[in-house]
């Protein structure tokens, strides 16, 4: 049974693969129309994958407080605060009423803006611990990113119209070079593991299994 | 315990403290820096201003309030630009769940609801699950994936959505996100239809995105906070974004005292640790 369900899903794969692949070479009306159709079937998953997470939270959160494992009041917060959340928008409707926005922008919002903005925090902490100019490759660094930080804020030209100039070097060589090669990378790999996916020689879509 | 052994055993309470002070004071006493453009904003301004009537301007929101601070007043600058141009059509598309309040705040503080005609200048299609298949279904037949709009309506029953049909119809994208998905539409947009792109991005998503302009595969780039400001400046309409930039660079003076005090106490104290 369990070959049979692997054979099947290798089959899906290769002929939802083909059908998508094929029609980006090959100009068909009826492929057109099926690699249409099937994409918006993706489309349709993934709305119902949003359903199957909240599901899961809720299953997973459930078992932490009924056996009350440690943090388990964080799961009481969790599931309250989503079931809130939810009433509110089948409530009123829409995610954009206002009844909806206040609870966004007087709680969500801010506590999201706060955490993202720590990071301005322990960047302060982490350039006066961590910025060392150990060793060439570590002054460079250093160096690397007090240009860029110069080119990033309007001081840097107030300075001297030189230091973002600096800065713009290093990222138009360093930078932009360095990640078009990173890029470069991920596309062959994501090329061939697209490949191993078709032929079926990649397990995870299956499962892991053999 | 003197002071010195006070300050340095609390070394991290200090430059937090010292931080909160250097943000907050031209936050509160603006310092009015200049706000020089870089070509990356100026190229999306450009574009834009080169519009013509009936030309239609995808806009891509994944906006959630992490971002919000970076990305939302570069969405509502280009809002506000679009709108200015006469004839030109906006269909605003959200592929993160947050997207749709974003996108109504910012037609609501556009007004655009006043200054435009729902249906026939604009369309708020929502949010769309799916990641690169929502916005692959987007481009390869709008009328196929979706029936109604954000409130309801029918597509076909929209002015605007008749002659709107796969990305070949679209003169621009411009997205805004701070996750891979801007990718989404230069895969899907750019690559099967070549559709101009480009991107509103928070500050370390721009590398990625900066290797794609520098090889002509996006037109522009709107720079995290700083190309928000910028652009702010070049519709001669200041807002959030330019007041954010005195802090920003007294932040960045405050980072590089930092790493100087740094190697300084390193180099002088026998680069033990």
């Amino acid at each position: 049974m369990r070959t049979l369900s692997k054979y099947l899903t290798s089959a899906v794969l290769l002929v939802v693969g083909l059908v998508i692949l094929l029609d980006f070479a090959i100009q068909n009306t009826i492929l057109q129309r099926a690699a249409t159709d099937l994409n918006n079937w993706a489309v349709v998953i993934g709305a119902f994958a949003l359903g199957l997470g909240a599901y899961s939270l809720i299953v997973r959160h459930g078992r932490m407080i009924m056996r009350k494992r440690e943090l388990w009041p964080y799961s009481v917060v969790l599931l309250v605060t989503m079931f809130v959340f939810v009433a509110m928008g089948l409530i009123t409707g829409s995610i954009t009423s206002s009844g909806y926005s206040w609870i966004y922008t007087t709680i969500i919002q801010p506590i999201s803006s706060t955490l993202y903005g720590m990071n301005a925090f322990f960047l302060a902490s982490a350039c006066y611990r961590a910025f060392k100019a150990r060793s060439w490759q570590a002054a460079t660094l250093l160096f690397a990113a007090i240009f860029l930080m110069l080119k990033n804020a309007p001081i840097g030209m107030v300075i001297s119209p030189i230091l973002p100039a600096i800065g713009q070097q290093v990222w138009d060589l360093a930078g932009s070079t360095g990640m078009r090669g990173i890029l470069i990378g991920i596309g062959v790999g994501t090329l061939a593991l697209g490949l191993r996916v078709i032929i079926g020689q990649e397990k995870t879509p299956l499962g892991g299994v053999d | 315990m003197s002071f010195k052994e006070t300050i340095s055993r609390n070394y991290k309470q200090v430059i937090y403290a010292f931080l909160f002070i250097v943000v907050a004071l031209p936050l509160i006493f603006p310092l009015g820096l200049p706000v020089p453009i870089d070509q990356t904003t100026r190229d999306v301004y450009d574009r834009i201003e080169a519009l013509e009537s009936g030309d239609v301007v995808v806009m891509g929101c994944n906006i959630g309030a992490a971002i919000y601070a970076e990305c939302y007043p570069q969405f509502v600058s280009i809002v506000e630009h679009l709108l200015r141009q006469e004839g030109v059509k906006i269909l605003f598309v959200d592929h993160g769940t947050e997207g749709p309040i974003f996108t109504q705040k910012a037609l609501k503080d556009t007004d655009a609801y006043l200054r435009k005609t729902y249906g026939v200048d604009f369309v708020h299609l929502g949010y769309i699950a799916g990641g690169e298949a929502a916005i692959s279904g987007i481009c390869r037949d709008i009328h196929a994936l979706l029936k109604v709009d954000y409130t309801g309506l029918t597509l076909m029953d929209l002015p605007m959505m008749v002659d709107i049909e796969n990305a070949g119809d679209f003169t621009l994208v411009l997205d805004f996100t701070a996750s891979a998905d801007s990718q989404f539409w230069l895969n899907q947009a750019y690559a099967t239809y070549g559709t101009e792109i480009a991107f509103g991005l928070t500050a370390v998503k721009v590398p990625d995105a900066y290797a794609y302009y520098t090889a002509g595969q996006i037109f522009g780039i709107i720079e995290s906070l700083k190309g928000a400001a910028q652009y702010e400046v070049l519709i001669g309409k200041p807002g959030m974004a330019v007041k954010g930039m005195d802090a920003q660079s007294m932040a960045h003076l405050y980072y590089i005292g930092l790493i100087l005090l740094c190697n300084v106490m390193y180099f002088t104290g026998g680069r033990k640790k």
